[in-house]
C-alpha cells in the first residue's frame, strides 16, 4: 500500500513537473518591482527583467536594486521574495531537489515538505535545509558572508562551514559567520524587530551627530591653538592667566611706536616703546633695529634722536624721555669706564664679543625718568660723549625735557643691581635720598608658570632671559602698595639697552 | 507641499501615536595627566547623554539630544603645549536631528540645529563661565542621505554654524577706550577678533571594497570668516578686510573584520586624512619686526590605524568585552612660518610639527549594560620649532582613566 501511494505521489509529481505553471527543472520569475536583473548561465551581461513571467534555469543568477524585488516561483511550490540590494543563484530546480544560493541581501522563503525533493538555501556561510512539512523563513546575508537566520515556521536544519549543525525551531533566529554558528535565540516579535531596528538607525544618526560636533569643535581649537602659539595667552609666575598682544604703529615716516598690551584678569597694563630715528624708516624695520643695541665696527645708519618708554598698570605709571640722541664709539672715547664688552645681536638672540672694537652706542643729551608724573632722574647737556659725561650733567633743579622749574632740589639717586634666587631674577633697586625708592625686578618664567633660571649675571643674565619667558614687576614708594607687573617679550627690552 | 502639510500634521498628533525609544549614555572616570615629567593630581571625568528618539509614523523620526560633561583629568588630546596641568572643562550641548525617509525610497533628509557652550578653568583666577576661551557654538544645516546598498549609503551636507568667545575681547580695542588721552590702538582694531562664522559643505560616502573589507571616504571644505578680525599688513597696520580662511579635509578608510576563533573577534581598521588651511591673514611680530604672509596656513597629513578585538560570545543579547588598539601620526606643515632657534631667532627652513600615539581602551562587560572602562594613552610632539617661550612645541604626554560607563 505504501509503495503504491509512493508510485501515485511519483506520478502526479511527474505531472506537476510537467506543468505549464513552472517550467520542468526550472523556476520562474513572477513578479518585480525597481531595478531587477538577470543574468543567464554562462553569459556575461545582466539583463534588465522587463517582463514576467520569465523561466530561469540552474544557473540563472536574479540582482535587485536599492529597495526592489523580485519573487521566484519554483518547481516544487516553494516561493522566493529577493529584497532589495540583494543577488542570488538558482543552484538547482530538478525533481531531485531546490537550492537557491544567496550571496548577499534579504530573501524570505515559503516552502512546503517534498518527500522527493530536498530544499536547501545557501549563503557563503551556512547550508540550511528544510526538516518539517513547512517552512517560512528569512535569511539576510550581510557583509563578510555573515548570515542572519529567522525563522518562521516550520524546522530548518542549519550546518556552517565547519560541520556544525543544528535544528532551528520556529521563531529563532541564529548568526552564522565563516567562525561558525553562535546560538539560537528567540526570535524578537515583529514589534520588537521594529523597534530595534529604529533603535539602530537612530544610534546611527547619533553617531554622525556627534561626529559632526568633534569636527565643528576643532575649529575652536584651532583657534585656540593659534593663540598660545604666538604668545598671546599664558600663566604667569603667579599662576594667573596673562594675555599679551604686540603690534608695531608707524607715527611718522621717522618713528615707530611698539605697543606691548597686557591683559591679567580684568586689569590691563601696557608698555610703549616710541622712538623717532634720524632719518625715514623703510618698510622692513629689521636693519634699523638691528642698530637699535648699537654697532660695532662702524658707526650705524640709523640711530636713535629721541624716545619715549612708557609702564603703567593703568593708574600708575614709570615713563622714560631721552632727547638729543646721537652715536657715540663708547670704546674709543676717553673714558675707560664706559667702555662696552657686550652687544646685544637681535638676529641671533644673543651677546657677542666686541670688547676692543669700537661700538657706537646712541647717547642722550638729555633724559628723564618720571613716576606717576613726577620727575625722579634726569640729566641735561650738550653734545654728551660718554656715560660719565651724563652722569656729570644731572638735573637738579630744572626738568631735563621741558626746562621747566622744579619746585625742589630732585633728590641724588644710588642704584644696586642683585641677582637674588640663584639667579634666577634680577633686582635692580634705585633709592633716592629723600627716602623714596624705585625697584625693577625682572624674572624669568616658564610657559607653564614655573620660575626658569636664566643663570649667571649681566650679560649672561640678559642672555639667558632671551630663552624664556619674561616678567617685570615695578613696585615704588609713589605707587602705595600697587605695583606694575608686565609680560614683554625680552627681545624688546634688550635691543632697546632697556635692561640695567 | 503635500510632505510638508504631512509632516505638520505628524508632529501636531497626539502624543500617543509617538513611539519613544530613548538612547542614553553615562560615564564616570577618574584618572592622571603627565606632561614632559610633571603629573597632575588623581581627578575625574563625568559624562551624560541622553536622546529620547521619537518616531512618527514611518517616515519621520526626530533625535533631540541632551548632553553635559566634566573634566577634571586632561587628556593627550587636549592642548598641551600651553604646558598647563590644570584644567577643568565642561560641555552643554543640545542638538535636535530630524529624519525624514519616504516610503521605498533610499533617500532620506535630515536636517538639524545644535547649541553647545564649553566652558574652561586653565589657571587659578578664572570662574566658570570667565574662562578666556570659553565659547558658543551654534549650527544648523540638512543633510540629504542616498542609501544606494544598505547599509551602505552617500551622505551630501551643508552646515552654517557661529563659533563665539564671549570673554575674548582684543586687548588693543579695550585700551583704546581705556587709556585716558592716549590711544594706543590701531584705527581698525575689532573686539571679538576671534569669532567667527562659517559655512560648510560636505560629502561622505561608504561601500563594500572585497568580500570583507568596508570603506569610507569624506570630503569637507568650509568657509570660514572672522568678521571683527582685521587683515594684519606688511608693516604691522591693520586693513579694511576682513580675514577669511578656506578649511578643506579630506578622509579615507578601510576596515575589516575577521575571526580569530568563535569567541574572538577582530576588527582592524586604517584611516588616512588630509587637510588644508587657507586664510588670508598675516602675521606681524613686532618684537622681532618680521612680517610673515599667510601666517594661518597649514597642511596636515594623519595616519591612525586601530585594531579592535571583542571577545566573548556574539551576537544579539551579548556583551563582548572590547579591547581597542589605537595608533596615530601625524605631521602638520606651515607652508609660510619660519622655525625659530630658542632665543627666538628666525632660521631659514619652514615650520613643521609632527607626532604620535599609542593608545588602549578596555571596556570589561557587568551589570546589564553597564562597563568597566580602563584607558591608557601616550602621546609624543616634536617640531623643528626650538623657541618655546610661549608654547612647547617638544614635549610627552599620556593620561590614563579608569571607571565605569553605560550605554543603552
Amino acid at each position: 500500500m505504501t509503495n503504491l501511494l509512493r508510485a501515485a505521489f511519483i506520478f502526479s509529481s511527474l505531472l506537476a513537473g510537467a506543468a505549464p505553471v513552472c517550467a520542468k527543472d526550472s523556476g520562474m520569475l513572477r513578479e518585480v518591482s525597481g531595478v531587477v536583473q538577470v543574468q543567464n548561465r554562462g553569459a556575461e551581461g545582466w539583463v534588465l527583467v522587463r517582463r514576467v513571467p520569465l523561466p530561469l534555469s540552474a544557473g540563472d543568477r536574479v540582482r535587485t536594486g536599492y529597495g526592489a524585488r523580485a519573487v521566484l516561483d519554483c518547481s516544487d511550490g516553494s516561493r522566493l521574495e529577493l529584497g532589495g540590494s540583494a543577488a542570488m543563484t538558482l543552484v538547482e530546480d530538478s525533481r531531485y531537489r531546490v537550492a537557491v544560493e544567496l550571496e548577499g541581501g534579504p530573501l524570505k522563503a515559503e516552502a512546503k515538505a517534498d518527500p522527493l525533493r530536498s530544499f536547501q538555501l545557501r549563503t557563503p556561510a551556512a547550508l540550511a535545509t528544510l526538516r518539517g512539512a513547512k517552512v517560512e523563513v528569512s535569511l539576510e546575508v550581510r557583509l563578510g558572508g555573515r548570515t542572519v537566520i529567522d525563522l518562521h515556521k516550520g524546522l530548518l536544519g542549519v550546518e556552517d562551514r565547519h560541520g556544525a549543525a543544528v535544528l532551528l525551531h520556529p521563531n529563532e533566529r541564529l548568526e552564522v559567520d565563516a567562525a561558525g554558528m553562535g546560538r539560537a535565540d528567540p526570535l524578537p516579535a515583529p514589534r520588537e524587530r521594529r523597534r530595534l531596528r529604529f533603535h539602530e538607525l537612530m544610534q546611527r544618526e547619533l553617531a554622525l551627530d556627534q561626529a559632526q560636533d568633534i569636527e565643528q569643535s576643532a575649529a575652536a581649537r584651532e583657534i585656540k591653538l593659534a593663540e598660545y602659539q604666538q604668545g598671546k595667552a599664558f600663566i604667569d609666575l603667579n599662576g594667573v592667566r596673562v594675555r599679551v598682544e604686540e603690534f608695531m604703529l608707524r607715527p611718522a615716516a621717522d618713528q615707530f611706536k611698539l605697543v606691548v598690551l597686557n591683559g591679567h584678569g580684568s586689569s590691563l597694563g601696557y608698555f610703549y616703546s616710541q622712538g623717532t630715528f634720524n632719518r625715514n624708516l623703510p618698510a622692513d624695520l629689521s636693519v634699523p633695529f638691528s642698530q637699535l643695541a648699537g654697532r660695532s665696527g662702524t658707526a650705524p645708519d640709523y640711530w636713535l634722536t629721541a624716545f619715549q618708554t612708557g609702564r603703567s598698570n593703568g593708574v600708575d605709571s614709570v615713563v622714560e624721555m631721552g632727547q638729543g640722541g646721537h652715536p657715540v664709539d663708547l670704546n674709543g672715547n676717553a673714558e675707560p669706564g664706559d667702555d662696552v664688552a657686550w652687544l646685544f645681536d637681535r638676529d641671533s638672540g644673543a651677546y657677542v664679543s666686541v670688547a676692543g672694537q669700537p661700538v657706537f652706542q646712541t647717547l642722550f643729551d638729555r633724559y628723564g625718568l618720571y613716576v606717576n608724573g613726577g620727575l625722579k632722574h634726569g640729566w641735561s647737556g650738550v653734545n654728551l660723549q660718554s656715560r660719565e659725561a651724563q652722569q656729570a650733567a644731572l638735573s637738579t633743579t630744572n626738568d631735563p625735557i621741558t626746562g621747566a622749574l622744579l619746585p625742589g632740589l630732585l633728590p641724588v639717586r644710588g642704584v644696586n643691581t642683585t641677582y637674588p634666587s640663584g639667579g634666577a631674577e634680577q633686582l635692580v633697586t634705585e633709592s633716592y635720598n629723600d627716602g623714596t625708592f624705585i625697584q625693577w625686578r625682572n624674572r624669568a618664567f616658564d610657559f607653564g608658570g614655573a620660575a626658569a633660571v636664566p643663570g649667571g649675571a649681566g650679560p649672561a643674565f640678559k642672555a639667558g632671559l632671551a630663552r624664556w619667558g619674561f616678567q617685570q614687576t615695578i613696585t615704588a614708594s609713589e605707587f602705595g602698595g600697587r605695583s606694575i607687573d608686565l609680560v614683554i617679550a625680552p627681545k624688546v627690552l634688550l635691543q632697546s639697552e632697556l635692561l640695567p | 507641499m503635500r510632505r510638508l502639510l504631512a509632516l505638520a500634521w505628524i508632529l501636531a498628533a497626539p502624543a500617543g501615536a509617538v513611539e519613544v525609544d530613548t538612547l542614553f549614555k553615562a560615564q564616570v572616570l577618574g584618572g592622571q595627566y603627565f606632561f614632559s615629567g610633571q603629573k597632575s593630581d588623581l581627578a575625574g571625568n563625568a559624562s551624560v547623554l541622553a536622546a529620547p528618539a521619537l518616531k512618527f509614523g514611518e517616515e519621520f523620526a526626530l533625535l533631540p539630544v541632551a548632553q553635559a560633561s566634566y573634566q577634571g583629568a586632561k587628556r593627550i588630546v587636549d592642548l598641551a603645549g600651553a604646558g598647563t596641568l590644570f584644567q577643568e572643562q565642561m560641555d552643554y550641548r543640545a542638538a535636535a536631528r530630524a529624519v525624514w525617509a519616504p516610503r521605498d525610497s533610499p533617500w532620506r533628509l535630515k536636517p538639524s540645529f545644535t547649541y553647545k557652550y564649553e566652558l574652561l578653568k586653565e589657571t587659578k583666577d578664572e570662574d566658570w563661565g570667565g574662562g578666556l576661551f570659553d565659547y558658543q557654538k551654534w549650527s544648523f544645516g540638512t543633510e540629504a542621505e542616498y542609501v544606494w546598498r544598505e547599509p551602505f549609503s552617500w551622505r551630501l551636507g551643508v552646515d552654517y554654524y557661529e563659533v563665539s568667545f564671549p570673554n575674548y575681547t582684543s586687548l588693543e580695542s579695550q585700551a583704546a577706550l581705556q587709556f585716558q588721552g592716549q590711544s594706543l590702538a590701531r584705527e581698525l582694531v575689532g573686539d571679538h577678533v576671534l569669532d567667527t562664522q562659517n559655512v560648510g559643505v560636505s560629502l561622505a560616502l561608504d561601500g563594500p571594497l572585497h568580500e570583507r573589507v568596508t570603506w569610507e571616504g569624506s570630503a569637507a571644505v568650509t568657509y570660514r570668516r572672522f568678521p571683527r578680525q582685521r587683515v594684519v599688513d606688511s608693516v604691522g597696520g591693520l586693513t579694511g578686510d576682513s580675514r577669511q580662511d578656506v578649511y578643506t579635509a579630506a578622509r579615507l578608510a578601510a576596515r575589516m573584520p575577521a575571526e580569530l576563533n568563535r569567541d574572538l573577534r577582530v576588527l582592524g581598521a586604517l584611516e588616512l586624512g588630509f587637510a588644508y588651511n587657507a586664510s588670508d591673514q598675516n602675521s606681524y611680530d613686532a618684537a622681532g619686526v618680521r612680517y610673515t604672509p599667510y601666517y594661518y596656513n597649514y597642511g596636515e597629513w594623519r595616519l591612525e590605524p586601530s585594531l579592535k578585538f571583542l571577545a566573548g560570545p556574539q551576537g544579539p543579547g551579548t556583551r563582548p568585552m572590547v579591547l581597542e588598539l589605537t595608533g596615530s601620526w601625524w605631521r602638520r606643515r606651515y607652508p609660510y612660518r619660519t622655525a625659530q632657534d630658542a632665543a627666538g631667532a628666525y632660521g631659514n627652513g619652514g615650520l613643521h610639527t609632527a607626532g604620535w600615539s599609542v593608545g588602549a581602551n578596555l571596556s570589561y562587560p557587568m551589570l546589564r549594560r553597564w562597563s568597566l572602562v580602563l584607558d591608557a594613552r601616550l602621546a609624543r610632539t616634536s617640531s623643528n620649532q626650538d623657541f618655546e617661550q610661549f608654547y612647547r612645541y617638544n614635549y610627552s604626554s599620556a593620561n590614563y582613566l579608569f571607571g565605569v560607563s553605560y550605554e543603552y
